[in-house]
C-alpha cells in the first residue's frame, strides 16, 4: 500500500497514525529479531589445519600432486614440498621430508580456500566436475567422492567430519599412490 | 561525408588501434624459446659441427620448440630428453635404453643417440627408430613412469611424470630446490 493515498474502507489518510503500517513495522521488527535469533546453520569455516594429523595425507600427496611438474612448482598456487620434489630452500635433496617442509604443506594446503571441507577447493579441483568438481588444469583426479584420497582429505581438513574409517581411507590412499622408496 | 568527419572518426580510430596493438606481443612459449638462446644449437660431434637435428640442444627443455600446433621441424615431441654418465659432463651419454610406461601400460622404448637425446614423436606411422627418436601413435596417459638402462646399470624413476614431456625442464643442468639436476647413470661420489 502505497502511504498518503486513500483507500476504501481501509481509514486513514495521509498525516493519520496508519494502523496498517504500524503493524507491518511491527511485523518487520519481530522477523528480523527471530533471525537475529535463529542458530546459524551454515558450516563453520576451518580454524586451522591438523599438522599433526597430515602425514596421513603426504605419502600419496608426493606421487599424486606434488611432483615437479604440477604442484611442486613453486609458482602454482598450491605449492607442496616433498622428498623427490621441490625442497624448502637451504634443504638437502637427499634429506627426507623435515617436520617444517611437512608444516608448510599443511597450511599450504589448508590456506587454499576458507570454505568448509566438502567446498575447500582442495577437495572440489581435483574431483570431476560429474561428481560436484570444478575445472582443474591437472584434470580429474577423482571421479567420485568415493574415492579415499577425496575421503581422506576431507576427513583431514575438518575433525568434525572425519568418520571412523578415516584413517582407513588414508592407508588405502598411501597403497594406491605412494612414491617408492631409493633403491640402494 | 565530409573530411571533417572522416577526421573526426579517424581520431577515435587512434585510441583503438593503439590498444589493438597493446595486445599483440610475445607469448609465454616464445619467451621460453628466446631464453634459450643459440647456445648448443650446434653441437661438436666427432670433431664436426652438427647441424639442428636429433643431436642438437642436448640437456634443453625439447618440448618448448617441438610441441604446439606449429613445431620446429614440423616434428612435434610426446616426451624427449638427454641422459647423461655422470651431472658433469658435457654431453649426453649414446646407447641408454629408455623405456616409458604409461597408465595403459607400455608405451615407448628408445635408445640415446650420440649426444645422449632421445625423442618420442607422435608424427607419421612408422615405428623405426632413427637417431634417438621413435615414434608413437597417442599421446602418453598419464602417469608416466621412466626407466633408463645400459650394460648392468638399470635406474628407475622414483615420482611419477604427470604432464611434462621433457625431462630438462625439471631435470636442470644444477641441482636446485625445484630441480634433481640431470638425468644420470651414475650418482656423483
Amino acid at each position: 500500500m502505497r502511504p498518503g493515498r486513500p483507500v476504501a474502507g481501509r481509514g486513514p489518510t495521509v498525516g493519520s497514525c496508519n494502523s496498517w503500517d504500524t503493524r507491518a513495522a511491527l511485523w518487520i521488527l519481530i522477523a528480523v529479531g527471530l533471525l537475529a535469533c535463529a542458530p546459524d546453520t551454515r558450516p563453520v569455516p576451518l580454524a586451522e589445519p591438523d599438522v599433526a594429523r597430515f602425514g596421513e595425507l603426504q605419502p600419496w600427496l608426493e606421487a599424486r600432486c606434488a611432483t615437479l611438474d604440477c604442484h611442486g612448482d613453486p609458482g602454482r598456487p598450491l605449492r607442496l614440498f616433498s622428498e623427490t620434489g621441490l625442497r624448502a630452500p637451504g634443504t638437502s635433496r637427499d634429506a627426507p621430508l623435515s617436520s617444517e617442509e611437512l608444516e608448510d604443506n599443511a597450511w599450504s594446503l589448508f590456506g587454499v580456500d576458507d570454505t568448509p571441507a566438502e567446498r575447500h577447493l582442495a577437495v572440489t579441483k581435483p574431483l570431476a566436475r560429474s561428481a560436484g568438481g570444478v575445472d582443474h588444469v591437472g584434470g580429474d583426479v577423482w571421479t567420485s567422492r568415493e574415492d579415499p584420497m577425496h575421503r581422506c582429505l576431507v576427513g583431514w581438513l575438518d575433525e568434525t567430519q572425519r568418520p571412523e574409517s578415516w584413517s582407513v581411507d588414508c592407508a588405502a590412499a598411501r597403497a594406491a599412490w605412494s612414491v617408492p622408496p631409493e633403491s640402494p | 561525408m565530409t573530411s571533417v568527419s572522416r577526421l573526426s572518426r579517424a581520431r577515435w580510430l587512434v585510441p583503438v588501434l593503439v590498444t589493438s596493438l597493446g595486445c599483440l606481443g610475445s607469448t609465454t612459449r616464445e619467451e621460453e624459446r628466446a631464453a634459450l638462446g643459440d647456445t648448443d644449437h650446434h653441437v661438436l660431434v666427432d670433431g664436426r659441427w652438427e647441424e639442428p637435428g636429433p643431436l642438437h640442444r642436448p640437456g634443453q627443455p625439447c618440448l618448448v620448440c617441438h610441441s604446439g600446433a606449429h613445431p620446429a621441424e614440423g616434428t612435434s615431441f610426446e616426451v624427449a630428453g638427454t641422459i647423461y654418465e655422470r651431472a658433469t659432463d658435457r654431453y649426453g651419454v649414446p646407447g641408454v635404453l629408455v623405456t616409458l610406461e604409461d597408465a595403459e601400460g607400455p608405451y615407448a622404448q628408445v635408445v640415446t643417440n650420440r649426444t645422449g637425446n632421445f625423442m618420442v614423436a607422435r608424427e607419421g606411422d612408422d615405428d623405426e627408430s632413427d637417431a634417438g627418436m621413435v615414434r608413437v601413435r597417442r599421446a602418453f596417459v598419464p602417469p608416466l613412469r621412466v626407466t633408463i638402462e645400459r650394460d648392468a646399470v638399470e635406474r628407475s624413476m622414483r615420482s611419477f611424470v604427470w604432464r611434462e614431456g621433457s625431462c630438462s625442464s625439471c631435470h636442470r643442468a644444477d641441482e636446485a630446490d625445484d630441480s634433481p639436476g640431470r638425468v644420470v647413470l651414475e650418482d656423483a661420489p
